[in-house]
């Protein structure tokens, strides 16, 4: 089994590729693994609604007092949904620029050593792979600035895809969880 | 909360059935295939329980997504495998399958048609048969994984309990297959059993 510990090291950059099957567990233990290790964390959810995801970090234990959510589901389904304290809802999942400018204005205000991105293979649905990489190696720049540890996550079926060989080279690690 | 006889349970699952059938032929028409269907089933179950009983793949959905509004309050869903949606929008483009290789704003566009049409005639045995009004929000395009399709069909469905039909469907040959979800709030199906019991006596 692989230890995210020892392989996730401070003010690293890994892209970590979960099995399809294990997606659920294992997206709670990347949750568990920076409550553990980092004070805050900005956590973009594109995959889980904000209410959901809370909801079974909590019923894991995990502390998330600390974790800025930016979720890209709820209001794409609901955009009546209502506000949350510690959740900056974006329109949709698939906009890449409103998601850059929001990421630009979180990672700027440098409150945060922990970051976590679910899913680049979410990304991959809506947006060409070019643009998708682009996108991805301007974020990966603007984390290294601020020496911020972080995940990107993407399920196994993604991992010949053209951005994963491409960001391979940017990130410090494409680790394949097990 | 809410128990239905044998005889409700008959007719709400007739009016699921007549509903899948027609989304089907719907689906049908708009794809140039044939779409086949398994029996809806349908569960007067817990929130909490819904989960369990949707499944749900083990990877990338997307789903068109509306909420029902009217005498009846609930959600309807189209949902697909991400490949398998890409190659509705294909299909209903005339294209080969393998040519849409993701959901950008056109192909979201032509989800959003396959969903409301749909979504459109699987509430055509509702609101005939009952003579009920439902009304549909627009057509939305949301995604996500398979195993939390049950959070996004429940969002913001308070009660704790409601009428769940879920029909699977495939298009053969064509490894294209989906689902048909609707959930309807359990204050609306006091209403439902009382238009049933006046359409059939």
């Amino acid at each position: 089994m692989v230890d995210l510990k020892e392989n996730i090291g401070e003010g690293q950059i890994v892209v970590l590729v979960i099995p399809n099957e294990k997606y659920t567990k294992k997206i709670v233990d990347v949750a568990r693994f920076f409550s553990e290790t980092t004070n805050s964390l900005c956590y973009v959810s594109l995959n889980k609604l904000y209410n959901s995801l809370t909801v079974a970090l909590t019923k894991e234990g995990i502390d998330h007092d600390n974790f800025l959510f930016m979720d890209g589901i709820t209001k794409s389904a609901n955009p009546q949904a209502e506000e949350a304290d510690n959740c900056m809802y974006l329109k949709s999942s698939s906009n890449l620029t409103e998601l850059s400018i929001l990421l630009d204005r979180v990672m700027q205000s440098g409150k945060f050593d922990g970051f976590l991105f679910d899913s680049l293979s979410t990304i991959l649905i809506y947006n060409q792979g070019e643009a998708v990489s682009k996108f991805t190696h301007d974020l990966i720049n603007k984390i290294r600035a601020h020496n911020t540890t972080a995940v990107f996550t993407a399920l196994e079926g993604d991992t010949k895809s053209d951005l994963l060989k491409e960001i391979s080279m940017f990130v410090d690690g494409i680790v394949h969880l097990d | 909360m809410v128990e239905l006889d044998s005889f409700q349970k008959d007719a709400l699952k007739e009016i699921g059935s007549m509903g899948a059938g027609k989304a089907s032929a719907a689906l049908s028409d708009l794809v140039k295939r044939k779409v086949s269907l398994t029996t809806p089933e349908i569960s007067l179950a817990k929130t909490s329980e819904i989960a369990g009983l949707i499944g749900g793949s083990q990877q990338l959905v997307v789903g068109s997504y509306s909420a029902l509004e009217g005498d009846v309050s609930g959600r309807i869903l189209l949902a697909s495998p991400t490949k398998s949606a890409m190659y509705l929008v294909d299909l209903e483009a005339g294209k080969e399958l393998g040519t849409t290789t993701n959901v950008d704003e056109a192909a979201s566009e032509k989800l959003k048609i396959i969903g409301d049409t749909v979504s459109k005639c699987y509430l055509e045995s509702l609101t005939e048969f009952l003579q009920m009004n439902v009304t549909r929000s627009p057509e939305r395009i949301v995604s996500t994984f398979g195993e939390s399709l049950a959070d996004l069909i429940l969002l913001g469905i308070e009660e704790e309990y409601a009428l769940f039909v879920n029909t699977n469907f495939t298009i053969p040959d064509t490894e294209i297959q989906g689902k048909f979800i609707m959930l309807i709030a359990i204050d609306s199906i006091d209403k439902m059993i009382e238009a049933i019991k006046k359409q059939l006596g």
